[in-house]
């Protein structure tokens, strides 16, 4: 062997075996790290009024479905704040925090009604884990969502649906529902120093974006763990359960899925209108990014006429947003939620005839764009209707359906209206949003399926006077509140105003079937 | 050779010390708790009054409908404006009232002698449900009996008074006299009102009677101190909201809350500094320091910010919800650490 | 004796570069183990890869002058400059993954695009695997570093 080979190779090997042993030393001289996250039974006063499961375990975080990777509590310390996250990842907190994740947890209504549910019940609020588990994990992990709260706040856990709540998942539900997700909030996230990240960026994109979370936070799998929701006797009156919302399932039966075109494909892409206008249009391809803005369907958070109330209503600003940022990435949001909500519906006149005293027609009401039920999501407050409005040749109204009373936020008690009604255990509705003591769901009229359409027929009464031709005028409202619910929970008179999803105009001839 | 005395004498020098300790801790946990005590029959005595107001104000509500038979539309007709009057005043009358119980709730819901005035005033359910239901019957002015009716507070009289309940909406009305007719604008049930009005002032009464015989104990003062400081948020809250809300939706909530709130949050830092550090700073001087540091943050943020407004300050949105986070923030983190100590000190928490 | 000392000095150039090596490895494939221990390895890697451009670039210049250039094979020479090559290139690689930590310590914010960090990381960590493999291979051809008074070419 030549003689520098022969100089050289020990000291190669020696310094590998040395490395090596140096690694391995450090790791079994170091005192043994403590299990990551905080014991059930270091969490003082922490009630657990529904006992254990079926095999004895304890269920911190019941009713809602929601679990640590490792079963224990999360120390809220070390749960990343966005604002944090935000340092690095801008772009990203900029489409995020004007979102309704950012605001799951701190929006009024949404407050307001946890609040009332609570009052419900002594364990109201220990019950309304149900709730928070899906609207502000960090609280529920973090043990806070508890009569008695010990554990110290931080900022992570008002973020709502925060980063860390979905780069941690690992597993999730979508049928069982109710925050059906494990995330490795303990364990699958690095506590390493802002210049350490910076020094090997990849390994902090890792500890985050472990393969298992990546492939997992990228399915419809993971959104249906909080959009399934179902009642039952854990935190209801139902003695069977009850599908409030069955989003996941609309869409896995659709051909949505059938063509791989996921929730977060229209829900994230940059410009979620358009894309979905794309798919409208056969082109199935997947958008060339996903952001994080999470666009959808709630006007009302991004409506900048509300002037200040806006504010109130999101529950103020979130951590690390100024006055002028949070307002400009509301209307960038706003826009965007606008444009997809005029993406999703059509409508079409399918069929009429006319007697000597009568108009006869059919209103197809159509999901063109949304790849679940319109109107989904829990519809007890969010609610669809149609207004229709008939006027002869003269111009004089004949027939005046689904108006909507400004003045007092009323909607037409007879018009069409797709809604779902929860229900007490004497079968008296419940206008309020009173999951607690919600014993039955029905629906008024249940959503229109994705790429389906749900006939509306009208029979006008014509007198004498009325000719032809007549023209209808459509239009398809959706509202995300009952004004009785505005009243009861905010305790103001706070007009939610509707949004018009789609109007048509259709010409009726007098004397034979019309084609729109 | 001296060795042994010396260490006699050492070990009862540290003896007298530590007894001479407990000493002072009791006193001074016996004072504060008498503090509690106090507090608790102050704010108690408060709702009484308040309940009468509310009890006066719904009375008169009742005599205008009696005097036109019952008929509320012609009642409406003949004294629409003092009607409605009286059903503003009677609601806010109601949220102080209600305000009065809720500063102590947490006290009366933890002792088990007190316990069950909170299911009939604010917490119980009404006798069609399996739990906590508020045991008592409510005897109508015209003699209706209503049996196991629920609590009182938000069971009966907040959607009696708020038009919630469709039931006992006797009339729809334009109180507001704008010309349109939103929710919560009616006449309701004068019946039902007097009678609920006049329990609520029956079982004040009755839980004050109770409450004076209640000799309070270290499990009362963690339990007080825990439950009403949390309340700094929903009071700076409906401060923060007659900031700003008020004028462009019609809240109700219309007035300045930081005078309460600098009440109950110096009574609770007074319980605290009285009956609770002595025990706490025994076992862990840090701990205290930094709640009592808390309470000195809080309070003080709470009088800069009453100050700021006697004076004359308005202030803005992001300001009066950053003011009311940052004090819910601080009284979150002192009642986590009482908390903490009240474990290290094996004490009961109630409620 | 200077000799010796050159001799020394690059034995503790490869003793710095094994360690490197095994840390760099240790942070790709089992730093996922345990983030936060790995936080320690990294430092420990930074500091010795601090330590060594510095003993490397002085060492490299005398080698390249005293070595590489009295080399008369061609192959050997090839891969003599590939080698050197290499390490010019897990240096630098190295040290534009540490400008943004260092930027950060200034007070400001800057990282490299998530794509442009995978590339430095690929090169950084596979130039070093062929570097170890390129080192063996150069201690094992070389012929020039054994002179004796009585010839000018090295050990068979």
């Amino acid at each position: 062997m030549k003689r520098q080979l022969k100089a050289n190779l020990p000291l190669l090997i020696s310094g590998c075996i040395i490395g090596i042993l140096i690694v391995v030393s450090l790791y079994l001289l170091r005192p043994p790290a403590p299990e990551p996250g905080i014991d059930l039974v270091n969490i003082p006063f922490y009630q657990l009024p529904f006992g254990p499961d079926e095999n004895g375990a304890e269920r911190p975080f019941w009713p809602s479905r929601l679990q640590t990777d490792n079963g224990r509590l999360v120390d809220p310390s070390k749960i990343q704040s966005a604002a944090t996250c935000a340092t690095c990842h801008q772009k990203e907190f900029d489409e995020w925090a004007p979102s309704l994740h950012a605001i799951a947890g701190r929006d009024t209504v949404y407050e307001r009604a946890v609040e009332a549910n609570e009052n419900l019940h002594r364990d109201g609020i220990e019950r309304a884990r149900f709730c928070e588990g899906c609207h502000a994990p960090g609280e529920v992990l973090a043990g806070r969502t508890n009569r008695f709260k010990s554990v110290m706040p931080s900022d992570a856990e008002t973020e709502g649906i925060s980063c860390v709540m979905c780069h941690t998942a690992t597993h999730a539900d979508p049928l069982e529902g109710n925050g059906a997700l494990t995330l490795a909030v303990n364990t699958g996230v690095d506590q390493l120093s802002n210049p350490m990240i910076l020094a090997a960026p990849r390994d902090h994109a890792r500890a985050f974006g472990a393969a298992k979370t990546n492939a997992l936070i990228a399915s419809a799998d993971f959104c249906g763990g909080c959009h399934t929701e179902n009642y039952d006797q854990s935190m209801s009156k139902a003695t069977t359960r009850q599908h409030v919302q069955s989003t996941f399932v609309e869409w896995r039966d659709s051909w949505y899925a059938q063509n791989d075109i996921t929730c977060q494909d229209c829900h994230m892409a940059p410009d979620p209108a358009s894309y979905v206008r794309q798919i409208r249009d056969g082109d199935i391809r997947k958008p060339e990014r996903y952001a994080h803005n999470f666009v959808g369907a709630n006007y009302l958070m991004f409506d900048t006429s509300l002037g200040s109330n806006l504010t109130w209503l999101r529950g103020g600003i979130l951590p690390g947003l100024t006055k002028e940022q949070n307002t400009r990435l509301i209307e960038k949001q706003g826009t965007a939620t606008s444009a997809l909500l005029r993406a999703a519906a059509g409508l079409a006149l399918k069929g009429s005839h006319v007697t000597d005293n009568r108009l006869v027609f059919d209103i197809a009401v159509q999901n063109l764009g949304a790849g679940h039920n319109l109107p989904t999501g829990v519809i007890d407050q969010k609610y669809m209707w149609l207004e229709i409005v008939v006027s002869d040749a003269d111009g004089s109204v004949i027939y005046h359906s689904g108006s909507f009373d400004t003045e007092r936020g009323q909607t037409d008690p007879d018009a069409v209206i797709w809604r779902e009604d929860f229900r007490d255990s004497a079968g008296n509705r419940i206008p309020d949003h009173l999951t607690f003591i919600t014993a039955e769901i029905t629906h008024l009229r249940k959503g229109v399926p994705p790429k389906g359409e749900d006939i509306v027929t009208y029979d006008v009464a014509l007198s004498g006077d009325n000719t032809g031709p007549y023209q209808i005028t459509a239009r398809l409202w959706y509202r995300v509140a009952t004004q009785e619910f505005i009243f009861n929970t905010l305790k103001t008179d706070l007009i939610v105003p509707p949004f018009e999803l789609v109007s048509a105009t259709f010409s009726l001839p007098a004397d034979k079937k019309a084609r729109p | 050779m001296f060795k042994k005395p010396v260490l006699l004498t050492a070990a009862l020098a540290s003896c007298l010390a530590i007894s001479g300790n407990a000493f002072a801790t009791d006193d001074a946990e016996i004072r504060g708790l008498e503090n509690v005590k106090q507090f608790t029959l102050d704010h108690n005595e408060r709702l009484i009054s308040q309940a009468g107001l509310l009890e006066n104000a719904v009375s008169a509500y009742a005599d205008i409908i009696a005097s036109h038979d019952g008929n509320y539309a012609a009642a409406w007709q003949a004294k629409g404006p003092v009607l409605a009057g009286q059903i503003q005043n009677i609601r806010t009358l109601w949220l102080e009232a209600s305000n009065q119980y809720e500063t102590i709730e947490g006290i009366v819901a933890g002792i088990p002698e007190t316990a069950k005035y909170d299911l009939i005033l604010d917490a119980g359910n009404p006798g069609t449900e399996n739990e906590d239901i508020a045991q008592y019957d409510l005897t109508l002015p015209d003699g209706t009996v209503l049996s196991r009716p629920g609590n009182l507070f938000h069971g009966i009289t907040e959607p009696l008074f708020w038009g919630m309940e469709e039931s006992h909406i006797k009339l729809v009305a334009d109180l507001n006299d704008d010309g349109k007719q939103a929710p919560g604008e009616m006449l309701f049930d004068a019946n039902l009102g007097l009678g609920a009005a006049q329990a609520l002032t029956h079982w004040a009464k009755k839980l004050h009677s109770d409450m004076s015989v209640w000799k309070p104990n270290r499990d009362d003062a963690f339990t007080s101190v825990v439950t009403m400081t949390p309340t700094v948020g929903d009071y700076f809250g409906e401060w923060k909201e007659s900031q700003f809300i008020t004028g462009e939706v019609g809240a109700f909530v219309a007035q300045s809350r930081l005078a309460d709130v600098q009440g109950i949050m110096g009574g609770c830092k007074k319980m605290y500094f009285n009956a609770i550090s002595p025990v706490v700073s025994a076992d862990n001087p840090d701990l205290d320091s930094r709640i009592k540091s808390g309470f000195e943050e809080l309070l003080s943020l709470v009088e800069d910010t009453y100050a700021r407004e006697k004076s004359g300050e308005k202030f803005g949105i992001e300001e009066a919800d950053a003011l009311g986070n940052e004090a819910q923030d601080i009284a979150d983190r002192i009642v986590a650490m009482i908390l903490q100590a009240a474990a290290q000190n094996k004490v009961n928490i109630r409620g | 004796m200077s000799l010796i000392r050159a001799n020394s000095r690059m034995q503790v150039l490869t003793y710095l570069f094994a360690l490197l090596l095994g840390t760099g490895l240790y942070l790709e494939f089992f730093a996922g183990h345990n983030w936060n221990a790995g936080e320690t390895v990294l430092l420990f890697h930074l500091f010795v890869g601090l330590i060594f451009t510095v003993l490397f670039l002085v060492w490299v210049a005398s080698h390249i002058k005293q070595g590489l250039a009295t080399s008369q094979r061609k192959i050997f020479t090839g891969l003599s400059w590939l080698l050197i090559a290499k390490y010019i290139l897990i240096i630098a690689t190295g040290w534009l993954m540490v400008v943004p930590p260092a930027i950060y310590l200034t007070g400001k914010i800057w990282f490299w695009q998530f794509e442009t960090t995978y590339l430095l990381t690929f090169l950084h960590l596979w130039g070093a695997v062929t570097a170890m493999i390129g080192l063996v291979i150069h201690l094992g051809l070389r012929h020039w570093c054994n002179p004796t008074p009585h010839s000018n070419r090295g050990e068979k």
